[in-house]
């Protein structure tokens, strides 16, 4: 039967010390493609959206097996654990645990590269996709263009203020954009010009803003976005797709870069040391920080599947998924 | 055969609601009166594709579906379905499946067993179709899904890969469909001519045109066949799709016949000018009853007149690093009968990858058929423009599937340092690379097996492909790299490029003369490494200047791409954004019209040729005057399907008058009416529909009987396409004051059986007609017009005859009137 969650076997190269690694949160890791994927072969691994219970001993799998996928994001409403997946072929969606999908979107919406739900009103989803902001009101049924002020509506990003729900930041190719309408309106608030990969807002200081960019490093805001600062002391790799903060530590951040590795800052991106001892490659996507373990991380790697750190990134172990292009990640 | 009531050109008040297949059947029915050749022909050939399928060892959809189709191998042929069914199941599928998919299925659906119908309906929950990201995959996948959702409209959503209803799914698809048809239609396509690429737009509308229900989506796609098949004729030669491209491999690029081009095969299918080239795809249309109209095979075939054609089309989707989305693109074809000189003019990054900017193909045994030149570009930029995935990251994965992306000797890349200027058989490339380009090098092409290939102490590079004479100037220094197949020209500077002319054979009493003839041309290129500029005198004698930086003159004039239009050139032609295409070919054609109504029209089109003198009018068409003109055929005025009898009518003009000859077999022919402006449209009589001004509110109606009598009436019309039920008057004080007609009956007027037919003829003054584009007419001004006939066998009822049919029970709508244009 299609749709239905499976458990999917997934070979592991590093097979000891697993055992303390078992944690009750749920994973989730979206992949866009494999190593080896190609849609003229037969014989391939399956990428989208995969959970892990027990850090990577097991994975299941979710959906469509062959599609593309950059982003996801769960929620429950009514009792159902609804996903989001930002995929090549549009936003797709389960409402039922991920037993069946829906397409929400038509041809004209494509290339979704982010999808986020607003917290505060589980029908309102953004995605940022390269042809610019598409926004639903009414969970995935419609969705309208919300470009107006862009400074580019190749869009990699798009975030909610974790204090005001109709504030929006966005990274655009041209620079940081921020929305105080839930998306009516936009205007360019720093790094023009520069290619924006990723934004991210810390989960308790609600000032501090940072951004990976595509040629220019990591670049922080204190004042929620009013003024940007390079913070690139020590970061020898300036192509930056993803960041993560220590939740329980504003002080802390991770940046994942191309051929770069990853790379941490334990003063707020005053200064960067590579962290990469144990990776077998160094094109990271993805960066999630455990938000009751500062120690507990995890890597998305583009073809070397997920990895893990109990040490706040002193030495990496693979858990899983081998060969995938990991693009995002993300909590239960 | 229809029967009409009694005056039913005078009334159009009892209406039928007939799905429209009229127009599209004029140009069939024009095409069976002049040659059958062409479409028996075409018929063969689909025929071979059928029995090849027999044979074919290889799985799929369509070969599966014409081994049941033919009937000799069935039951493998159910077997091969169900194989390719659950292949569906177990690993990747995509666009290439679900189109082929549908359309086998709805191709032999009748004689399927049960269990396959309920595998077919299963996969549309199991195979979750993925849908790809270029204009081809979208094509695939949106018609697959739209022939898939009629073909289950009760499935629900839960039984959809798309978690959608079928009439949802049917919705999203028509809505690709649409804009892409319009697209398409106004700025061009942006996968456009490609040799490897085309199939897959080609098959996806046979399968609507044969299996859509909704006939609105079925002349849509037949319409998108015409232009489409249009495209390609234009630029085809001997098997070769020649001109530049936008998307092609380099293998095959090098090799005019590799069968991985799969246009290859419908160049063989569509033209029949190579051996058999057999492909999956050709089963698309082997299973429809689509006709190739025998203008499109003309023009895919008559190469005895050399000829420029120029086209936009447009960049795919820049989605950054670029002001627009989709630029236009400026093409340039010279072609003869030996050779075409091809490129694209405006320089930059059209497509990632794969663009093929220039080359000269030459028709020879070899399948090394074409010299052209590229600067093998590697770049994120190219790649960022038109994918979303991380620049960086993209170039290393691009590069581990397509691997020659990565390898400076690539023959297919998309340089941003590449820039052409074309003016008929010669053609200026140009190159300005930047210092720290990853490749810093230009190469060209040159097959080892050319009959010459002779480097002349003057510089120029002298070769013959075929019975093509090709000069070559290399603008620096260079070196040959001999290669398998090839010798390859490399050189390293970065500011660089050629000049090349291009010759026949026939042109020239030798080669040698060749050769002297293009060392005296003149090339200015003193200040090239500093200006980037030079400039070539032609052996016609046109002063090409071109500079990288700036402007492209032609003998001083700067060249206006906006003069290119959509299509432009002998036989194509279409305004940019007018979604109308002229198709015309030896005085006959069709106009595809996608902007008029709701649905694609194709409406007949006829040249009207300059009489020499005025036709005598005795009525009888005696007079050779009328060979001038390029005779057409009536066929039913609503069908479009053949008539009970052949009506030949001729048109010419000249400074004063519009001459048109009618020529009607018949076996009865009658007519009581004696009064002008009697009415005469309730018996037998010609019809003339004069649109000058083509606006259809008001046009000229003149009518004539066996009898000679006239009537003739100006007509004021409210109707449009969108009120086609509107209302018209006839304003019969209006008379063509100078008209001259003339009829005779073959046989005796008025007795059933006693005739053998009859003849009419008009002389009608233009200065009586108001609206016309120029007075007195001149070459290339346009009229819509319409001829009619009625006949009636009996005398209650009415056979009515149209040029181009209406396709409703009306005579009186001007918008489906065809094309008169004048020579």
């Amino acid at each position: 039967m299609n749709h239905v969650l499976r458990v999917i076997a997934v070979p592991l190269l590093v097979s000891s010390c697993l055992t303390d690694l078992a944690t009750a949160r749920t994973l989730y890791v979206v992949t866009r493609s494999t190593k080896v994927f190609r849609l003229s072969k037969r014989d391939f691994p399956s990428v989208g959206l995969f959970a892990t219970r027990d850090n990577g001993q097991s994975w299941e799998h979710f959906g469509w097996h062959y599609t593309k996928c950059f982003s996801g994001a769960t929620l429950v409403a009514n009792g159902q654990r609804v996903y989001y997946l930002a995929c090549g072929n549009g936003v797709q969606k389960s409402a039922d645990g991920g037993q069946s999908w829906t397409l929400t979107t038509g041809w004209n919406i494509t290339e979704c590269l982010k999808v986020v739900v607003d917290p505060r009103d589980s029908d309102v989803v953004y995605t940022a996709s390269a042809y610019g902001i598409f926004k639903s009101t009414d969970g995935g049924k419609t969705w309208e263009e919300k470009n107006r002020g862009l400074a580019s509506t190749f869009t990699s990003a798009v975030i909610i203020d974790a204090d005001d729900h109709e504030t929006l930041f966005c990274a655009t190719e041209a620079g940081v954009c921020r929305s105080e309408d839930s998306g009516e309106h936009w205007e360019p608030i720093g790094l023009l010009g520069l290619g924006v990969r990723t934004i991210v807002q810390h989960p308790a200081n609600h000032q501090l803003l940072a951004v990976g960019t595509e040629e220019d490093g990591v670049w922080i805001s204190v004042d929620r976005g009013a003024s940007w600062q390079p913070a690139n002391n020590g970061l020898t790799h300036k192509t930056v797709y993803t960041l993560a903060f220590s939740p329980k530590n504003d002080q802390i951040i991770y940046a994942g870069t191309f051929q770069g590795g990853v790379f941490k800052s334990n003063d707020g991106g005053a200064s960067w040391k590579s962290v990469n001892t144990g990776l077998r490659v160094l094109d990271i996507h993805a960066v999630l920080v455990d938000p009751d373990d500062e120690n507990t991380v995890y890597l998305g790697t583009l073809n070397d599947g997920v990895w893990y750190s109990n040490d706040g990134g002193s030495r990496w172990r693979f858990i899983g998924l081998e060969t995938s292009q990991v693009w995002d990640m993300f909590f239960e | 055969m229809a029967f009409y009531l009694l005056a039913y050109w005078s009334t159009e008040m009892t209406r039928l609601h007939l799905s429209f297949w009229g127009a599209v059947a004029t140009v069939l029915v024009c095409a069976c009166c002049l040659a059958s050749t062409a479409e028996d022909d075409y018929k063969g050939r689909l025929r071979q594709v059928l029995a090849w399928a027999d044979t074919c060892k290889s799985e799929g959809f369509f070969l599966a579906a014409a081994k049941i189709h033919n009937g000799t191998n069935r039951e493998e042929g159910f077997h091969s379905f169900s194989r390719a069914l659950r292949r569906l199941e177990k690993s990747p599928s995509g666009m290439f499946d679900i189109y082929s998919l549908m359309i086998s299925y709805l191709a032999v659906r009748h004689q399927l067993p049960d269990s396959l119908h309920q595998q077919v309906r299963d996969a549309m929950l199991t195979a979750r179709f993925y849908r790809g990201d270029t204009e081809n995959h979208l094509t695939m996948y949106y018609t697959g899904l739209y022939l898939a959702a009629q073909a289950f409209p009760d499935l629900p959503a839960e039984r959809w890969y798309t978690g959608k209803s079928a009439a949802e799914n049917m919705q999203e698809a028509r809505g690709w469909l649409d804009y892409w048809m319009r697209t398409t239609t106004t700025i061009g396509q942006g996968e456009f001519d490609s040799p490897t690429y085309m199939a897959f737009f080609l098959a996806p509308m046979f399968g609507l045109y044969q299996w859509a229900e909704d006939p609105v989506m079925r002349d849509n796609a037949k319409a998108m066949l015409y232009w489409l098949i249009a495209d390609f004729a234009v630029e085809h030669l001997e098997g070769m799709y020649v001109g530049a491209h936008s998307r092609e491999y380099p293998e095959r690029l090098t090799d005019k016949t590799n069968p991985a081009s799969v246009m290859n095969g419908w160049a063989w299918l569509l033209f029949g000018r190579t051996p058999p080239h057999f492909n999956d795809t050709l089963i698309a249309a082997a299973l429809s009853d689509f006709v190739l109209p025998e203008v499109l095979y003309q023009i895919g075939t008559d190469r005895s007149t050399p000829y420029v054609h120029t086209e936009t089309k447009r960049v795919r989707n820049i989605i950054r690093f670029g002001p627009e989305k989709n630029p236009p693109v400026y093409k340039y074809t010279y072609m003869t009968k030996d050779y075409a000189l091809g490129s694209m003019m405006g320089g930059g990054i059209l497509q990632p990858i794969q663009q093929h900017v220039w080359d000269v193909s030459f028709v020879t045994k070899s399948p090394h058929a074409s010299i052209f030149s590229v600067h093998p570009y590697i770049g994120e930029e190219d790649l960022g423009m038109f994918f979303p995935e991380e620049m960086k990251f993209a170039l290393d994965e691009v590069t581990r599937f397509h691997t020659y992306y990565g390898s400076e000797n690539k023959w297919s890349s998309s340089s941003p340092y590449e820039k052409t200027f074309q003016h008929k058989n010669a053609i200026i490339v140009l190159y300005d690379i930047p210092p720290g380009t990853r490749f810093p090098h230009i190469d060209a092409y040159f097959p080892k097996d050319l009959e010459r290939r002779e480097v002349d102490p003057s510089g120029w590079i002298f070769a013959q492909g075929g019975r093509a004479y090709i000069a070559y100037f290399p603008l620096k220094p260079y070196e040959w790299i001999e290669e398998a197949a090839c010798y390859r020209l490399r050189s390293y500077a970065l500011r660089n490029g050629c000049v090349v002319e291009v010759a026949q054979q026939q042109d020239y009493p030798s080669f040698e003369a060749f050769k002297q003839r293009i060392r005296s041309n003149t090339l200015v290129r003193d200040t090239f490494d500093a200006t980037a500029t030079v400039s070539y005198t032609t052996s016609g004698g046109d002063v090409m200047q071109f500079a990288y930086h700036g402007e492209r003159r032609l003998n001083g004039v700067p060249v206006d791409f906006s003069e290119y239009g959509l299509f432009k050139g002998p036989f194509l032609n279409a305004e940019l954004g007018s979604r109308r295409l002229f198709i015309q070919h030896a005085g006959q054609g069709v106009v595809v019209d996608m902007a008029t109504e709701d649905r694609g029209l194709i409406l007949p089109l006829v040249s009207c040729a300059r009489a020499p003198h005025p036709p005598a009018l005795d009525g009888s068409l005696a007079d050779p005057v009328w060979d001038a003109a390029h005779p057409i055929v009536l066929a039913d005025a609503i069908q479009g399907t053949p008539p009970r009898y052949r009506t030949e009518v001729r048109v010419l003009y000249d400074e004063t008058h519009l001459y048109v000859g009618f020529h009607c077999e018949d076996e009865y022919v009658w007519g009581t009416v004696s009064k002008r402006d009697g009415p005469i449209y309730e018996e037998e009589c010609l019809e003339v529909f004069l649109n000058p001004s083509g606006s259809g509110h008001q046009y000229y109606e003149i009518n004539i009987s066996p009898r000679n009598v006239v009537f003739d009436a100006c007509i004021v019309n409210d109707r449009t396409p969108q009120r086609p039920e509107a209302t018209f008057k006839s304003l019969k004080e209006w008379d063509a004051e100078g008209l001259r007609t003339a009829t005779r009956v073959d046989g005796k007027l008025g007795a059933p059986g006693k005739a053998r037919g009859w003849t009419a003829e008009l002389a009608i003054p233009i200065a009586q007609l108001y609206g016309t584009p120029h007075r007195p007419v001149q070459p290339g001004d346009v009229w819509r017009a319409n001829f009619y006939r009625i006949d009636a066998p009996e005398k209650k009822s009415q056979e009515p005859y149209a040029w181009s049919p209406t396709a409703r029970k009306a005579c009186h709508l001007p918008w489906r009137f065809g094309y008169l244009t004048f020579e």
